[in-house]
């Protein structure tokens, strides 16, 4: 099984759209994929509930009062880690998990906040001793703006690289209003959006 | 979405169009339907699928896309996954539930793009042969890729029902009446030879993993079927020719299965003997052109490096040269000839080695490993009384009692605790890398011999190289006797520990 943890270091930086999205590229490829939500909200598993029957099946998993069981025989599992979880929650999610991945907005008001949840991030000891790698997303870029250059400046001198960027569009909200994710789509329909998902899926199978 | 998945039992035969055409014919009475396939492989940029053993292949037919997910395993089976879908997009995720997803993974069908395709007019016919029925097909056309082509032309023998071995039956009753042999590769393997430009791989023997759990039976079983995809696997880079490994690689399949003949030859019956005899004939064939390859690649190029642009050494190494094409040659000649492709059959179709058993083949394994183990050490160690000062000849018996007992414990050392086996493994590799010289040079100097017969100057290389080895076996004498005395003196591996006495601390014999 390859386990993801999605974490932000606040609310409203796009966690579950990556969670949602990632479990609908997992479901697609015909692999069981569980979807654990961890965030007081529930935005997972609204989403989940919202899923039409015919859709690729993925497990629902309420974590909401803790860790629950992992069903066997899951391939992917994809942890939507609640809005504002402080280090030692993540530290807790991270056995669970082979890597983090970490949405950022390209917005200078997030940056301090960014700055402090990474460093601790840094500091626990699977990141430290990188058995457990982290991925910064950058999400609702505009590319070629000056916003996205400076995201990109800012993470550098944090050390980390951005693995990709998910431009800003509205089919995102569409597919999620219906309970889908874009990897529900044919490809003819993705084409504008797949190229931003593609190296993170990549960085993800091959851990 | 119409999913199926199946187990592939199936055979290829290659050989004149002529001959084709007649065991076309000969293969039941129904009446041939004809088709055009083309079939698109794809695979990942970096070749995620392929680099698994995997192919993943999408046909149109009757207006309706079919995606099939086939493995490559070099015998006669092959796993096979297919689905019928919508439209032509490669989606593996389209596969049934069955198919290797722990294997691949996540692939995007944007990942993928097209790496070959073949365009063949198929004659396709269902014949009830014997207890079997079986769908013959007679593909002819051409493999595309990166702007290279190359044609095909086979005949296809599919298993629709009945026992599993009568593909091999019907198989080996054709090899026996018509210029056709066995062809082991897949289309899906040439094409990715063609599109990288590649001569055909060749294939390294994967030791067989037995286990405490084993019977000798299914140890026998997993070694033979080990030994099988090791001979198929590696015929194409062996008619091919460019790279030396082909023709080293189904050699030592042969050998292995030879040794795993011998090795459990008190519960085999008389039908294994016919094998063994086969593998033997096939190893001699293929002496010549292995020994010209060691030559022409290992043992000429030290002796040529110490004498440069010596005209001796290079009327030596163009006989050679020469000597090589023949012997590929007479190796072609041997491996699309009728024993060969009779023993590749019964190899093959030897899925059911019970027939080649005999006496008590659910016995377990260990015990009858202790004894085959120690066996062959006594055996090593009489042979090899008095190491130090014996002529050359009976160092050569040594030699040859060592790589027995070497076969023996790469088949089962594994049963044992790694720990307790390495030292004595690290012995023998040690002694057989010494005791290799001794062959290498005897080998040699019978070659050289044989390549300058006639000419001056070539004879005057022959004594160079001659004399080269002979000193290298000088040389390396004190090493050779201080591995021998230093492996004689390792304590053997597998011995049952003494019956545990009570408190005190079990201890290793």
């Amino acid at each position: 099984m390859i386990s993801v943890l999605v974490v932000n270091a606040k609310g409203g930086c796009g966690k579950t759209t990556v969670a949602t999205n990632l479990a609908t590229a997992f479901a697609n490829a015909g692999l069981r994929t569980g979807l654990a939500e961890c965030d007081r909200q529930g935005s997972s598993l609204k989403w989940l509930k919202s899923r039409p029957a015919t859709a690729a099946p993925i497990e629902s998993l309420d974590w909401r009062k803790g860790r629950g069981e992992v069903p066997k025989k899951l391939a992917r599992l994809v942890i939507d880690a609640g809005a504002g979880v402080d280090s030692e929650r993540v530290r807790t999610l991270l056995k669970d998990a082979d890597m983090i991945v970490m949405p950022v907005l390209p917005s200078v008001f997030d940056e301090a906040a960014t700055k402090r949840f990474l460093k601790r991030v840094d500091e626990l000891k699977p990141v430290q001793k990188g058995r457990k790698p982290v991925m910064v997303i950058g999400n609702r870029v505009r590319p070629n703006t000056r916003a996205s250059r400076e995201l990109d400046e800012f993470l550098a001198s944090l050390g980390h690289d951005v693995v990709t960027r998910l431009t800003d569009r509205a089919l995102y909200q569409d597919v999620a209003r219906q309970g889908l994710g874009i990897f529900d789509l044919p490809p003819s329909r993705r084409a504008s959006v797949i190229d931003d998902w593609l190296p993170m899926v990549r960085r993800i199978e091959e851990i | 979405m119409n999913k199926n998945e199946m187990r592939e039992v199936e055979i290829k035969l290659e050989g004149r169009s002529q001959s084709l055409d007649s065991a076309f014919k000969s293969l039941g009475n129904a009446l041939a339907r004809t088709t055009r396939i083309t079939s698109i492989y794809f695979d990942t940029a970096d070749r995620r699928l392929w680099s698994r053993g995997l192919t993943l292949r999408l046909r149109a037919k009757d207006g309706r896309h079919e995606l099939t997910m086939k493995r490559e395993t070099g015998g006669l089976e092959r796993g096979e996954w297919s689905a019928v879908i919508d439209g032509p997009v490669p989606d593996p995720g389209a596969l049934p539930s069955g198919a290797p997803r722990e294997e691949f993974g996540l692939i995007l069908p944007e990942e993928l793009t097209e790496w070959h395709r073949t365009e063949v007019r198929r004659q396709k016919k269902i014949a009830n042969i014997g207890e079997a029925t079986v769908e013959v097909s007679l593909d002819r056309g051409r493999i595309m890729a990166a702007g290279r082509e190359m044609p095909v032309e086979e005949l296809e023998i599919e298993l629709l029902g009945g026992p599993e071995d009568s593909v091999a039956h019907i198989a080996r009753s054709q090899v026996m009446q018509r210029r056709v042999h066995v062809a082991v590769e897949s289309k899906a393997a040439r094409g990715v030879a063609l599109a990288e430009g590649s001569s055909p791989a060749s294939r390294k023997f994967k030791r067989p993993a037995l286990t405490r759990s084993d019977t000798v039976a299914s140890a026998f079983a997993t070694i033979v079927s080990a030994t099988a995809r090791q001979v198929a696997g590696n015929l194409a880079a062996s008619r091919d020719g460019s790279d030396p490994e082909g023709v080293h690689q189904l050699r030592v399949g042969l050998r292995r299965l030879r040794s795993a003949l011998s090795l459990f030859r008190d519960h085999l019956g008389p039908s294994a003997e016919g094998l063994k005899a086969d593998a033997r004939s096939a190893l001699q064939a293929m002496g010549p052109a292995r020994d010209l390859d060691v030559f022409l690649t290992q043992m000429l190029p030290p002796v040529e490096a110490a004498n440069p642009a010596s005209q001796p050494l290079q009327h030596l190494r163009e006989a050679a040269e020469l000597a090589r094409g023949t012997a590929y040659a007479d190796l072609r000649f041997m491996l699309d000839g009728r024993p060969f492709n009779r023993m590749l059959l019964d190899l093959l179709g030897a899925q059911d080695v019970t027939l080649l058993l005999s006496g008590t083949p659910g016995a377990p394994l260990t015990p009858v490993a202790t004894r085959l183990l120690r066996k062959r050490h006594r055996k090593l160690m009489r042979t090899g009384e008095g190491f130090a000062t014996m002529p050359l000849e009976q160092r050569h018996e040594v030699r040859i009692a060592a790589k027995k007992l070497r076969y023996a414990i790469d088949y089962l050392g594994g049963l044992f605790p790694d720990d307790v086996a390495r030292p004595y493994r690290k012995g023998m590799s040690r002694l057989q890398d010494d005791l290799g010289h001794l062959n290498d040079a005897a080998v040699t100097s019978d070659l050289v011999d044989q390549l300058a017969a006639g000419d001056a100057e070539a004879q005057l290389g022959a004594a160079m190289v001659k004399g080269w080895y002979a000193h290298r076996l000088a040389a390396i004498e004190p090493e050779m006797v201080d591995a021998w005395l230093a492996f004689s003196n390792t304590p053997v591996f597998w011995k049952q520990p003494k019956p545990r006495t009570s408190g005190k601390k079990e201890k290793r014999q």
